[in-house]
């Protein structure tokens, strides 16, 4: 909720990375947003970042899947807290997601479902500091 | 179906309920009508009979009230979708294992009881316009038992097709080795018969000193029968050749006229001793000349005859006749007056080794004839037949195609007559063969050969030797040789200058095409084969000796001296 | 917006609309069987009738399985889930895990393959109108066999409709299969799903 709150949109999809930006725009006026449409350019946008509060990533996408750059982006960045969006949660997937420590979002993304993730998120990311 | 009844205002409407009730009722599916708070509106029998639930109990409450957790989810989120959006949902009995906990009352097996449903879930409207969920239930366990039946059988019946395939392939593995043990074995009883027949043609032609006459009928007894028994190994190899496809056809045009009366006149010896009368009966027009190859032809129609003079009676006669039963064919036929063969027995005429009931009888044979003589009519597009009347007689026929519409007289007709062999001039013969029974009848034939000087070599090193030595004028080498072999041995006789030009004659038991085919293009002069053939070794030679002569250093010399 | 861009914009939006469908399919279709279900749209096209005509021509030279299911609402038209005859056989069976000797699809396969163009045509189109919002009701889907002719001759509705064209690959237990989507509409009906398409897009465009 404080100005220094940043968070990474990763989906191919320009719709659904302008819903993403829509709704956080409103739940959480102030952060600063950054968007990739695709795992390698989320990497290049990391290099240079010394932290990052959250990142939104989308599952399927051409290239690297979500969850794999889930993982590189939780071994550089521990604390930012990541959700990743799909319509396809099954159930191996959503075990997989388990295991590494984040979390999920049906889509297509709505306000709720979004302000429910930094719900959880926002206590969890304040312990860790 | 009470609760629908009462909301039928007018006479008519409530007429047409009434009826639309009892088709509900008399439905052969399930159908359950939802109101848009998902209770239970309507309610058919079938669905009483099968749910255990009377219409009674079902109106009013939910399905998740009646059944708790035996519905599938699906059927709950369909539902619900069916309701908030007006969807229609599908649900298939092979993807949804009991939709709805249903079973048969009139089945009373475990497996028979339980329904396999298909399920469809279709939004309807009320007259106020309110959403309605229509569910329908059809019982398709027929049709799954069906396929699961139809499933076993086609599995079994692709097991069965599997075996099969695997014993034809055993079967067709078991033949391939059966054609190639007897290409080997009648390969590797061909050198003994060499000696055997080749001996014995010496001493019966008194070239070894005058013969008694017992002695002269006994050592024609052993020349005979080792003919006999290089006829049937021959016929064994052609039959195993054919079977593997490799046998090969020099088509040439025949006159059959003249074809008979040879081929009579060879078995000749064979009539005498059965005292029957071999008859020629001639065509009643001149025949065409027919298309095949001369050897196999006279293979066939001396197989046939040698058939109708062996199963013949004492006495007997046979009678050779010939005719175009249609245009474009020629058919020889070979008729005797033998015992027929029975009709039953009619059908195993042409198997291999099948003698028909022969097998223990004097007549010797190996059961092979006939199957080689169809197999080569077949190769050459002719075929063989027969007609037998039990007690009567049997006629054979092999039936050709005709050269073509101009037959021209054949010249290679008159070939067949053996050639004189001229006298041969003076000559030195170096034979290279490691067989020492081999070497010894050669020897022994050249000794009847005025002018012939005979030199041999075990090895081939030591005919290499003895070659630039003595300078023969023809080289006679045997291909299978100890050390280095007759090819190598050919090759490097062709290597050196003092032998390069002796003409060089491979002997080899192998009477293979393609073993053929490369001797002569690795520069073999000619391929005899074992049994050497005495008339046939003395015919080369008596060719190479008038091209090259003795003299064959002279042409060279010439041109030098001008 | 040029018209270009518009474009590029339906056909990025459309792609996700469909994307978020047929992964709510894939989701239904693993729940059923139990089993891992990868279900993404790797292409999209939108086209004229003559345009899909030709590529339909090139497309299904073998007969072809057709679920097809009518929907209506805001537009009506019609969705249809295309597999190559011998695919959607191979879909069946890997769907059912019951490896079968028959050649030809029964009965209860049939209804099988119609239950699964059932579930991921009508995610597509729940999708379609959670987005829009607005609602669009769908019938039961029926099944076509069809020879590669047949099927372009059944699907002229009228001379001018639109066709939304999509490509799925679907990936069951290391098995890859290939099947495509066709939206037919017609020119009242493209025209007010591109409305509604477009007003979506525009609702999120207004931040930087």
């Amino acid at each position: 909720m404080t100005a220094e709150e940043t968070m990474l949109i990763v989906d191919d999809a320009r719709l659904a990375r302008k819903m993403v930006r829509s709704f956080v725009a409103t739940t959480r006026p102030g952060m600063t947003i950054f968007e990739a449409a695709d795992g390698k350019e989320a990497i290049k946008i990391l290099e240079d970042m010394p932290s990052l509060s959250f990142a939104t990533i989308d599952y399927n996408m051409p290239g690297m899947n979500g969850l794999d750059l889930a993982m590189i982006i939780k071994e550089r960045l521990p604390s930012t807290r990541i959700v990743l969006l799909t319509a396809n949660v099954q159930a191996p997937l959503r075990r997989r997601a388990a295991d590494i420590g984040i979390d999920f979002i049906d889509k297509p993304v709505t306000e709720v479902k979004l302000s429910a993730f930094f719900n959880r998120a926002a206590p969890r990311a304040a312990d860790q500091r | 179906m009470k609760h629908g009844a009462a909301a039928c205002p007018s006479p008519k409407i409530q007429y047409l309920c009434h009826l639309l009730e009892q088709v509900i009722d008399l439905a052969d599916s399930g159908v359950i009508i939802l109101g848009t708070g998902r209770e239970v509106v309507s309610w058919n029998a079938w669905m009483s009979r099968h749910s255990g639930v009377s219409e009674e109990d079902a109106i009013g409450r939910t399905l998740e009230q009646l059944f708790a957790d035996k519905l599938a989810p699906r059927l709950l989120t369909a539902i619900s979708d069916c309701l908030a959006h007006k969807r229609s949902h599908l649900l298939s009995s092979s993807l949804n294992r009991q939709p709805l906990p249903l079973r048969n009352p009139s089945d009373q097996t475990s497996e028979g009881a339980v329904i396999q449903q298909a399920v469809t879930v279709k939004p309807i409207l009320t007259i106020h316009g309110e959403r309605h969920c229509l569910i329908q239930v059809a019982d398709v366990s027929q049709a799954a038992r069906r396929e699961r039946f139809l499933r076993a059988q086609t599995n079994e019946l692709s097991r069965l097709v599997d075996e099969l395939e695997t014993a034809k392939d055993a079967a067709n593995r078991a033949n391939v080795a059966k054609s190639e043990f007897l290409t080997e074995m009648s390969h590797e009883l061909r050198s003994p018969l060499n000696a055997i027949i080749g001996f014995s043609n010496l001493i019966e032609r008194g070239q070894t000193g005058p013969l008694s006459n017992e002695q002269h009928e006994f050592v024609t007894y052993i020349r005979k029968s080792g003919d006999h028994l290089l006829r049937m190994i021959t016929d064994i190899l052609d039959l195993s050749r054919i079977e593997a496809k490799k046998v090969t056809l020099d088509f040439v045009n025949i006159d059959i006229d003249y074809f008979i009366s040879e081929s009579i006149m060879s078995v000749k010896g064979l009539s005498h001793a059965r005292d029957i009368v071999v008859s020629y009966a001639p065509p009643e027009c001149t025949l065409p000349t027919v298309r095949a190859d001369r050897t196999r032809l006279g293979q066939i129609l001396l197989n046939l005859l040698a058939n109708a003079i062996k199963y013949n009676r004492f006495g007997g006669g046979v009678i050779v006749s010939s005719g175009m039963p249609m245009l474009n064919r020629v058919r020889i036929s070979v008729s005797d007056t033998g015992p027929g063969i029975p009709l039953e027995r009619q059908h195993e005429l042409f198997q291999s080794f099948n003698r028909l009931g022969a097998e223990f009888g004097e007549i010797e044979g190996a059961g092979i004839g006939l199957a080689l003589s169809r197999n080569l009519a077949n190769l050459m597009g002719g075929t063989v037949g027969f007609e037998s009347r039990p007690g009567e007689g049997s006629t054979f026929w092999v039936e050709m195609p005709t050269s073509g519409p101009a037959p021209a007289p054949n010249p290679i007709d008159k070939d067949d007559v053996a050639p004189e062999i001229p006298p041969l001039p003076p000559f030195t013969l170096l034979y290279i063969e490691d067989n020492p029974v081999d070497r010894r009848l050669i020897e022994a034939l050249f000794q009847t050969v005025p002018g012939a000087r005979l030199i041999s070599a075990r090895t081939g090193e030591d005919g290499l030797r003895l070659a630039r030595q003595q300078q023969p004028d023809v080289i006679l080498l045997d291909i299978h040789l100890p050390g280095i072999s007759g090819f190598k041995t050919l090759k490097q006789l062709r290597a050196q200058a003092e032998t390069v030009e002796i003409p060089v004659l491979a002997v080899s038991a192998s009477a293979h095409s393609t073993d053929i085919a490369n001797g002569i293009s690795a520069g073999f002069h000619s391929w005899l084969t074992k049994p050497i053939d005495l008339t046939d070794l003395m015919a080369v030679l008596s060719s190479i000796l008038a091209d090259t002569g003795p003299f064959k250093g002279i042409p060279k010399d010439i041109p030098e001296e001008i | 917006m040029t018209e270009r861009d518009i474009r590029s914009e339906m056909k990025d939006a459309l792609t996700e609309i469909f994307n978020v469908g047929i992964g709510r399919a894939a989701c239904v279709l693993s729940e059923l069987i139990g089993d891992e279900i990868l279900l993404t749209v790797p292409q999209l096209g939108m086209m004229k009738r003559s345009e899909f005509i030709e590529l339909a021509g090139q497309m299904w030279k073998m007969p072809a399985c057709i679920v097809r299911q009518s929907f209506n609402g805001p537009f009506c038209g019609d969705a249809l889930l295309i597999f190559p005859a011998r695919d959607s056989l191979e879909l069946v069976r890997v769907l059912l895990a019951e490896p079968s000797p028959i050649e030809t699809m029964t009965e209860l396969e049939r209804e099988a393959l119609l239950e699964v163009g059932n579930i991921i045509l009508n995610a597509c189109i729940s999708c379609i109108a959670d987005m829009i919002g607005h609602e669009i009701t769908n019938a039961l889907p029926v099944y076509i066999d069809s020879a590669p002719g047949v099927l372009i001759e059944s699907l002229v509705l009228a001379p001018d409709w639109y066709v939304i064209f999509l490509h799925i690959d679907f990936t069951v237990q290391r098995t890859n299969l290939t099947g495509n989507i066709v939206f037919i509409l017609d020119v009242p009906a493209i025209d007010a799903f591109g409305t509604a398409v477009m007003s979506l897009i525009e609702q999120f465009n207004g931040e930087p």
